[in-house]
């Protein structure tokens, strides 16, 4: 850039306010356009209606418990040609997703820290009231943005409120255990979210993911 | 195949399932019938971009996630950026022979990670039904970019009138992917039994789709309100797993909440159904008397061509909206049994056999040719 004055800069911001509210506002629309989540929203103070569940186990049995192999993977090839090594990438070079900032919040228009919350370890209703508190924490100050990150595979409680999560599995070893190499994966997952999303801070609202206690 | 299973021993061969985030859970769920097919010699890892997790753990197996670009305020070069380094850190951990992609577009991330590994093919599983009135062309040129594309069938092929039917060159075809077998689909007294229904009473079953893209609610409420008024049938609400919105408007009418719910059809005297790929062939190849209203929204697949053939040929009935006015007098005629009889044989004519084993075997060939260094 070869002006790089004040004017210039401040153009740069309202350059980049005026595209974040365009955005929001396409976001609204799609919101309001379908009339049924509208609807479905107004009516939440009715009793619900009996609920048929069933077949909770079918399928099981096909698949595997998908363990890490511990060391380097044995038959790889170096990658080659378009692809850049991911390993000696920097991060630095790619600038970090923008999440929405959830339905509550979505008009709110200016730039947002963005802050990780871990919920690892929690049950369902653990984490279903850990995902209220920080929304009416938003909501009251409206000066964030969360992402989620959690190893329970029911995201409804993120889903219904508009929120970026992150799902990282909590992949047990046939022996009960987490092995190094799932250790090093986690930690690995971890750092590429918070890259990824350009986290400030991470919450730790749970148990260490690297432990797997609850 | 038997609905439980033996788990499968420790296998050396990992494939990455990948689909993409559809309305609804079509790409998943021909994603999960193919994997569940496959020899006890391959093990499958899905990395989904649909919230459907628990339905992946359900049968099975281990899935990853990672959210979609819709759920970001960035554009679509910065998100497959980071859709490529999810997919390298992916791919190396779990030691990934193969990936197997169902979705409409092969995301550039996905080609960016996986093309550079000659020892890793990709493999697209793409259905057709395209509409005729959508610009797919650049979506369709992705078939350039993998080792191989495999084009489930569909019962209504012979509507399709979309653009892939004119790029098929080195397209693998199978019959239509179903998750379940026929054998798998409950007898009524099992699934009333199960879903807490009297075996002795009528029930329609309305599963209009997750609701995610178009309102089901008006066409719901005026089904309801049908049946209940004429007494027709009792009502049941299919709610999807992955819906944003909760179908308790009506708090007398119970809600069936499960996957698949086509396990369940045998307890329904007819559905009134979108036409989706998933329900429509499995509604005629399971032999549900229906009612088919199909999801006109843009980005859909072609789902008014699968309810007019199947109209057409008297398996179903394409309840068009013009047909709302006289719901009572379509939905009097489905309790009549010799046309529900009718419809199901009709179902027969034309059902195809499930594809999703044969997929499962095309996939492993491919994997063979490939060598490894």
């Amino acid at each position: 850039m070869t002006d790089s004055g004040p004017d210039s800069r401040l153009k740069d911001v309202i350059a980049m306010l005026r595209a974040q509210n365009r955005r929001y506002r396409e976001l609204i629309q799609n919101l309001s356009s379908t009339n049924d989540v509208l609807r479905a929203s107004l009516k939440e103070a009715q009793p619900r209606p009996p609920e048929l569940r069933a077949f909770e186990t079918f399928g099981q049995g096909h698949g595997s418990t998908a363990e890490l192999a511990t060391g380097s993977p044995g038959n790889k090839k170096t990658i080659q040609s378009t692809g850049q090594n991911p390993e000696h990438e920097s991060r630095a070079e790619l600038k970090s997703l923008v999440p929405v900032p959830g339905w509550k919040c979505l008009a709110v228009d200016q730039p947002q820290i963005r802050i990780g919350f871990l919920l690892f370890g929690m049950t369902p209703e653990n984490t279903q009231e850990g995902v209220e508190a920080v929304e009416q924490r938003q909501v009251r100050s409206r000066d964030f943005t969360p992402v989620f990150v959690t190893d329970n595979p029911d995201l409804a409680p993120f889903r219904n409120r508009g929120y970026v999560v992150e799902y990282v599995s909590s992949l047990i070893t046939s022996s009960g255990k987490k092995n190094r190499a799932h250790q090093d994966y986690l930690e690995a997952r971890l750092e590429l979210i918070r890259a990824k999303w350009g986290l400030g801070s991470l919450v730790d609202l749970g148990s260490s993911p690297q432990t797997g206690e609850t | 195949m038997m609905a439980q299973s033996a788990p499968r021993e420790r296998s050396t061969a990992r494939l990455l399932f990948v689909s993409s985030n559809g309305v609804g859970m079509g790409h998943l769920s021909r994603l999960l019938a193919v994997a569940r097919r496959l020899p006890d010699s391959y093990e499958a890892v899905f990395l989904t971009m649909s919230q459907a997790l628990s339905v992946i753990a359900q049968f099975g197996f281990h899935a990853e996630y990672v959210p979609s670009q819709q759920l970001t305020l960035s554009d679509m070069a910065t998100w497959n950026a980071w859709f490529k380094r999810t997919l390298d850190q992916v791919l190396e951990a779990y030691s990934i022979r193969a990936v197997v992609y169902d979705g409409n577009i092969v995301y550039q991330g996905l080609c960016d990670a996986v093309l550079p590994r000659p020892d890793c093919p990709l493999i697209w599983i793409r259905r057709g039904m395209w509409r005729s009135d959508q610009d797919n062309s650049q979506s369709l040129l992705s078939r350039e970019n993998v080792d191989l594309t495999i084009e489930p069938g569909d019962v209504a092929s012979e509507f399709d009138s979309g653009a892939s039917v004119e790029q098929r060159e080195g397209v693998v075809f199978v019959d239509p992917i179903r998750l379940l077998d026929s054998d798998e689909v409950l007898s009524r007294e099992e699934s009333c039994r199960t879903l807490g229904l009297d075996a002795d009473a009528s029930h329609a079953l309305i599963q209009l789709g997750a609701g995610n893209n178009y309102n089901v609610i008006d066409l719901i409420g005026s089904a309801i309100e049908t049946l209940e008024k004429t007494g027709i049938a009792r009502p049941v609400l299919a709610e999807w797993t992955t819906s944003e919105i909760s179908l308790d408007l009506w708090p007398s009418i119970p809600r069936l909440r499960c996957f698949p719910i086509s396990r369940y059809y045998r307890a329904f005297d007819f559905t009134i159904s979108a036409a989706g790929y998933n329900s429509f062939n499995e509604i005629i190849s399971f032999g549900v008397p229906s009612l088919l209203a199909p999801n006109r929204n843009r980005a859909m697949d072609d789902q008014s061509a699968r309810a007019a053939f199947a109209d057409l040929h008297g398996a179903a009935v394409h309840l068009d909206h013009e047909m709302l006015p006289i719901l009572d007098e379509v939905l009097d005629a489905m309790m009549d049994k010799d046309r529900r009889q009718a419809m199901k044989d009709k179902c027969q004519i034309i059902a195809k056999p499930n594809g999703a084993e044969r997929a499962a075997q095309i996939i492993i060939d491919t994997i063979s040719r490939v060598e490894i260094p």
